[in-house]
């Protein structure tokens, strides 16, 4: 008997930056428009649970921070589960209800992600952006994830000949993307000369090659594909949710230009898909860093280990490339607020497959993969999504 | 002093390694402590050596250093004495043998610090020995180094004495320098030195003044009844000859403001908060102090765990083998200290260090974080003790001990990498 599916009816997204609102109204705001998405409607009391990724950043609200999800989606008494694995916190509460719909459980979901960065200085910052690494034996030798990443990037850059320039074509080529999204927080094409010319951050990586720090929130709305059906004509349908682990540390793991995790995710999530990855239309990858980028296409398998810089320097990954990666900007231009990013991403599926993307849609786009990473790969999602 | 040199058997000196950092004195993650542990760390150990029974801490080592250097040293069970600053304590704790029995093994390690940099600069000399002390018999120690941040350019006799000294030159035996040094010790106010040179790194640009390299110095300090320098003289020495050539005798020091009684300049400095920045000894990833001393069997000695089942060896140490899981039969061995390669490297630029780093960071303009092998096999994270920019993958390195972070009012300590066999070297 075929499993049952879950498909996204709804999404909703405010934009990402450096925004006026705190967390419960950028929480309202796209839990609203999530509601406000849903062709036929959907009345709030059909939510019969709701996952919530954040990472709590600044501590705005370390314990409990559920029921502020409850509230402001004005679903109580529906129970919230808070989903926390660093970045990678949203797509880990997305799998959360697609297993919930799978399981027969649930029928409806919520899905939402908040992170609010910019409130506090930029001491306090810097501490939180170094909680969700290895705390004993990376952050204490002077790492935060820009150097974490930078490891990486010198390791690959040793074994494999990329280049600062392949790094720069992967920021250039999102930034062009985020220019065609209203919700980027960076909407401005940059060019190569600027990306290698920018400060030096954690080499080899400068600033330009680091996302930026974001405030925005994200929500999601499932349902059982039945369901789904009754309320829209065209929804999404979640056809694989991936995911997998590996240590907290980059000294243990055996490769330090691969990230298990991925690895692991995506055979997960292909398992039972109904198409393999040459049938992919783009991807939702998580690229924090810009080498992030290059790792990504490689551990899914888009590309042979070292071969996705070249990918990306003939600009397949491009939009209207062979195979178009993050057309929304990816966290490196649209922005990266940690606990919302892979619903980010999920949105962004919903809009591609139903093709109201508008300036940056992905013509034809019918599959696609999104990609989401916790921290330097401790974890890591890979959902698939195709067009119902 | 005869009976003193005679029963010295092994002698080590460590030096700073000459960055200067805002704190005045030496590098920011060097005090006395890392620098007394260095010194004992290049003792050339005899390996049928007795065990040492007794510790001497001379100067303002860090509180815990009482228990901490035998841990970091791996010396077991051991009485330690604890002394304060200054030369006269030094040779006080020199000369002592109290209740010790023939072949006794003794250790003595010194903090010392010429303050005669102060007034103006923040220039000043800094020493750590380390001394086995026991077998007797005129042992002569032939095998002393250290090497001397520039003294003040507020005394011009001595800065220009030893500026420009070539390197190369021959050691020298330690308190066998003349009549002069002789008599000074005797005052049991002051301490004569002998220095072999030392290659000195060159700082990273704009953190501080360039570090002297010496011929050779004879180095005498006499103490005021607060512990400040009241007198200095040096005896510098050409590469080629056997004794001083020359005598720079600059009188009392002409303090421009009182000596003030604070705190020894090379004890674990007050932890200071930077300006705008959060409490620097709350804000941090939190790593409790039990969490701390639970891991320092591998962050100070780099003890890894030798699976008795499938071999792995386990880094850092954890109780349980990492390869296969079995907790039983788990037998505990450090990894070298020199001998590891980088595999990656980044350098950690000012604005993307953890919390815990600012004032470091702001110090010493950034620093490389490398990822490096041990030639056993296991992997480490370590911070590099140098210029930014100087680790590159495929470099040796060797890991010395040193200041990491503040926590709840205190630094703690771990190994870092040096790309130079920075550590002193003997003959």
């Amino acid at each position: 008997m075929a499993r049952r599916r879950a498909a996204l009816v709804g999404a909703g997204h405010t934009r990402f930056g450096v925004l006026p609102e705190g967390p419960r109204a950028l929480l309202r705001t796209a839990v609203d428009s999530a509601f406000g998405s849903v062709d036929r409607g959907l009345e709030r009391s059909r939510v019969e649970e709701a996952f919530l990724g954040t990472l709590g950043f600044s501590g705005w609200q370390l314990g409990n921070a559920s029921a502020v999800l409850a509230e402001e989606a004005r679903i109580l008494p529906a129970p919230v589960t808070r989903v926390e694995n660093a970045c990678a916190s949203a797509g880990f509460a997305l799998r959360a209800a697609v297993r919930a719909i799978e399981s027969g459980a649930r029928d409806v979901v919520l899905v939402a992600g908040v992170e609010k960065m910019n409130d506090s200085p930029s001491p306090h910052r810097r501490y939180w952006l170094g909680v969700s690494g290895d705390t004993e034996w990376e952050r204490l030798a002077g790492l935060t994830f820009a150097g974490v990443y930078g490891l990486m990037a010198s390791r690959h850059m040793a074994d494999y000949g990329t280049t600062a320039e392949a790094l720069a074509a992967v920021a250039v080529k999102n930034h062009a993307n985020g220019a065609r999204n209203p919700n980027a927080q960076f909407q401005k094409v940059i060019t190569r000369e600027q990306v290698l010319g920018a400060p030096r951050v954690a080499d080899p990586l400068g600033l330009l090659d680091c996302c930026p720090v974001s405030d925005g929130a994200v929500a999601l709305l499932l349902a059982g594909e039945e369901v789904a059906r009754t309320l829209t004509d065209t929804p999404v349908l979640v056809v694989g949710a991936g995911a997998g682990s590996d240590t907290l540390a980059l000294q243990e793991r055996e490769s330090l230009t691969s990230l298990s995790a991925t690895k692991a995710a995506a055979t997960d999530a292909f398992r039972h898909a109904p198409f393999d990855r040459s049938r992919l239309d783009f991807l939702e990858v998580h690229d924090c860093f810009t080498i992030a980028e290059l790792l990504a296409l490689e551990d899914l398998g888009m590309a042979p280990p070292g071969g996705a810089a070249a990918m990306t320097l003939e600009g397949a990954t491009a939009a209207g490339g062979r195979l178009p990666v993050n057309p929304d900007g990816g966290l490196k231009a649209k922005g990266h607020p940690i606990g919302a990013s892979g619903a980010s991403q999920a949105y962004e599926a919903f809009v591609q497959l139903r093709a109201s993307a508008g300036a940056r849609q992905v013509a034809g786009a019918e599959r696609a993969l999104t990609h989401n990473v916790g921290g330097s790969g401790a974890s890591a999602t890979v959902t698939l999504f195709q067009r119902g | 002093m005869r009976e003193l040199g005679e029963s010295i058997t092994h002698a080590a000196i460590a030096r700073p390694s000459g960055r200067l950092g805002p704190l005045g004195v030496e590098a920011p993650d060097e005090d006395g402590f890392t620098l007394g542990l260095a010194a004992a760390e290049a003792l050339p150990w005899p390996p049928d050596a007795s065990p040492v029974q007794r510790l001497d801490l001379v100067g303002d080592f860090p509180l815990e250093a009482g228990w901490a250097l035998p841990e970091a040293l791996d010396l077991g069970e051991v009485t330690v004495h604890r002394s304060a600053s200054g030369a006269a304590s030094l040779f006080e704790a020199l000369r002592s043998h109290p209740g010790s029995a023939p072949g006794t093994a003794r250790l003595v390690l010194a903090v010392d610090l010429a303050r005669i940099g102060r007034p103006p600069g923040p220039s000043h000399g800094a020493l750590a020995l380390a001394f086995r002390l026991g077998e007797g018999g005129g042992l002569r120690v032939d095998s002393v180094g250290t090497h001397v941040v520039s003294p003040r350019r507020g005394s011009p006799a001595t800065s220009s004495d030893v500026r420009g000294a070539p390197p190369g030159a021959r050691p020298m035996p330690l308190l066998l320098l003349g009549e002069e040094a002789q008599i000074a010790a005797a005052s049991e106010r002051a301490i004569a030195l002998g220095f072999v040179p030392i290659p000195a790194p060159p700082p990273p640009p704009g953190v501080g003044p360039a570090v002297t390299t010496l011929a050779g110095l004879a180095l005498r300090l006499a103490y005021g009844v607060d512990n400040t320098v009241i007198e200095v003289a040096l005896w510098v020495l050409s590469p080629d000859q056997e004794v001083s050539v020359r005598a720079t005798e600059l009188g009392p020091v002409a303090w421009s403001e009182a000596p003030t009684p604070g705190p020894h300049p090379l004890a674990a400095p007050p932890i200071p908060e930077a300006a705008g920045a959060p409490d620097a000894r709350a804000e941090g990833a939190y790593v409790p102090k039990p969490r701390y001393l639970e891991n320092l069997p591998s962050r100070w000695r780099l003890v890894a765990e030798r699976c008795a089942h499938c071999s792995h060896l386990t880094f850092p140490a954890r109780g349980v083998c990492a390869s296969c899981g079995r907790a039983d039969g788990i037998q505990a061995v450090p990894l070298a200290r020199d001998g590891w390669t980088v595999e990656a490297v980044t350098t950690v630029r000012p604005g993307a260090q953890p919390t815990e780093f600012d004032l470091y960071a702001k110090a010493v303009g950034g620093y490389d974080v490398v990822i490096a092998r041990s030639r056993e096999g296991p992997r480490g994270t370590f911070q590099v003790a140098g210029p930014a920019g100087s680790a590159h993958i495929g470099d040796a390195l060797y890991l010395p001990l040193r200041r990491l972070y503040p926590m709840e009012g205190e630094w703690r300590y771990g190994r870092k990498a040096a790309p130079l066999p920075a550590r002193p070297r003997t003959a």
